[in-house]
């Protein structure tokens, strides 16, 4: 199969930016969490420690495994690699959501919380 | 009377207070589908944007023909219709929510890209893998951009409107099930009616079809657990 370099080119810029654009609004929103949380307890800095972000961040890793995958499968052109790739992408994040989902209810404000809750 | 009625800021037409606690859960289903057709909307509407950008300047073709935008705009909005109708989780309508605008940008710019992300790998699978490069095939391409970003800006409506897991914890609503569902068939027989051919669309190879498949599951997903690790992160 012949590839157009110069196409190809573009195109894993592309894909890639999307990726890189996902995860920079990633760390931009946990960021911004930390520093919501800090203000919350009243402390200027809360120290985190990196291990505790390499795990918090397993979902971009996962991200960025996903998109060598499509690079590389379409690059040798093989169906066999896409199928069995996304198949083992999908058991993974299954996987991920299972462990991780909190059964947490969605943010409420806290003030009518008790205030106005009529139950 | 009258004047009593004309001063109350509520007048109950029934003879219980339960009209209040009803009228009030009704009011947050009612701002629990609006808030999910706005962060659908934005999402995918910021994703495509993020696409069809990109696409237009590497592409010697348009990526999709105007018409084909609009009637796949039309067959969305007839899948949205039924959205007021939908359940809303119980855990949202417990206590009062508010009108989150920085919660819906942080939302618009992380799930945004997922739609760019499969969108450019459908690119990639039209140019590269079905060499629809040229401006003969541009058809081809238009028409397999065209099903996966119906496909995955419908389907995807099942995975944002809950934090729960779609389906299983958290059942759609009937008709927005059965309407959304309906586009998504009538999307997908399309190309390869006399009307399709009409909008510039043709037959896709059934190769295409199995790629789809695996895409879209993976894309849905993605966007699942991407939905755990923003509510993670967000410390919510």
């Amino acid at each position: 199969m012949t590839v157009d370099l110069r196409l190809f080119d573009w195109w894993v810029i592309s894909i890639s930016w999307s990726i890189v654009f996902m995860s920079l609004a990633g760390i931009y929103i946990y960021a911004d969490s930390k520093k919501k949380n800090a203000k919350m307890k009243n402390r200027h800095h809360v120290k985190t420690r990196p291990l505790t972000v390499v795990k918090d961040f397993v979902f971009v890793w996962v991200l960025f495994a996903l998109l060598i995958l499509y690079i590389v499968s379409i690059n040798i052109g093989s169906s066999m690699l896409f199928a069995v790739g996304n198949i083992f992408t999908e058991a993974a994040l299954i996987i991920y959501a299972v462990k991780n989902r909190t059964g947490k209810r969605p943010a409420a404000d806290a003030r009518y919380v008790k205030k106005y809750s009529y139950r | 009377m009258d004047v009593s009625k004309d001063a109350a800021d509520i007048v109950l037409l029934e003879k219980d207070l339960l009209v209040l606690a009803n009228g009030i859960e009704e009011g947050r289903k009612i701002f629990g589908n609006t808030t999910k057709y706005i962060l659908m909307g934005t999402s995918s509407n910021f994703g495509n944007m993020f696409s069809a950008a990109a696409a237009s300047i590497f592409l010697p073709f348009l990526p999709m023909l105007p018409m084909q935008i609009l009637f796949m705009n039309l067959l969305y909005d007839i899948a949205n219709m039924t959205l007021p109708t939908d359940n809303v989780d119980e855990e949202f309508t417990k206590w009062p929510q508010r009108w989150d605008i920085g919660f819906i940008r942080k939302f618009t710019l992380f799930f945004g890209p997922f739609s760019s992300l499969y969108d450019f790998l459908t690119f990639g699978i039209m140019l590269f893998v079905f060499n629809a490069s040229t401006l003969e095939r541009a058809a081809l391409f238009q028409t397999g951009w065209f099903v996966e970003s119906f496909w995955t800006e419908v389907l995807i409506m099942f995975v944002i409107r809950t934090r729960r897991i779609p389906f299983v914890t958290s059942r759609p609503g009937k008709w927005l099930t059965v309407l959304t569902l309906s586009c998504v068939a009538f999307g997908t027989i399309l190309p390869f009616t006399i009307f399709g051919s009409f909008m510039g669309f043709t037959p896709l190879p059934t190769e295409y079809w199995i790629l789809l498949i695996l895409m879209v599951a993976t894309y849905l997903f993605l966007v699942d657990a991407g939905k755990v690790f923003y509510y993670k992160i967000c410390g919510l």
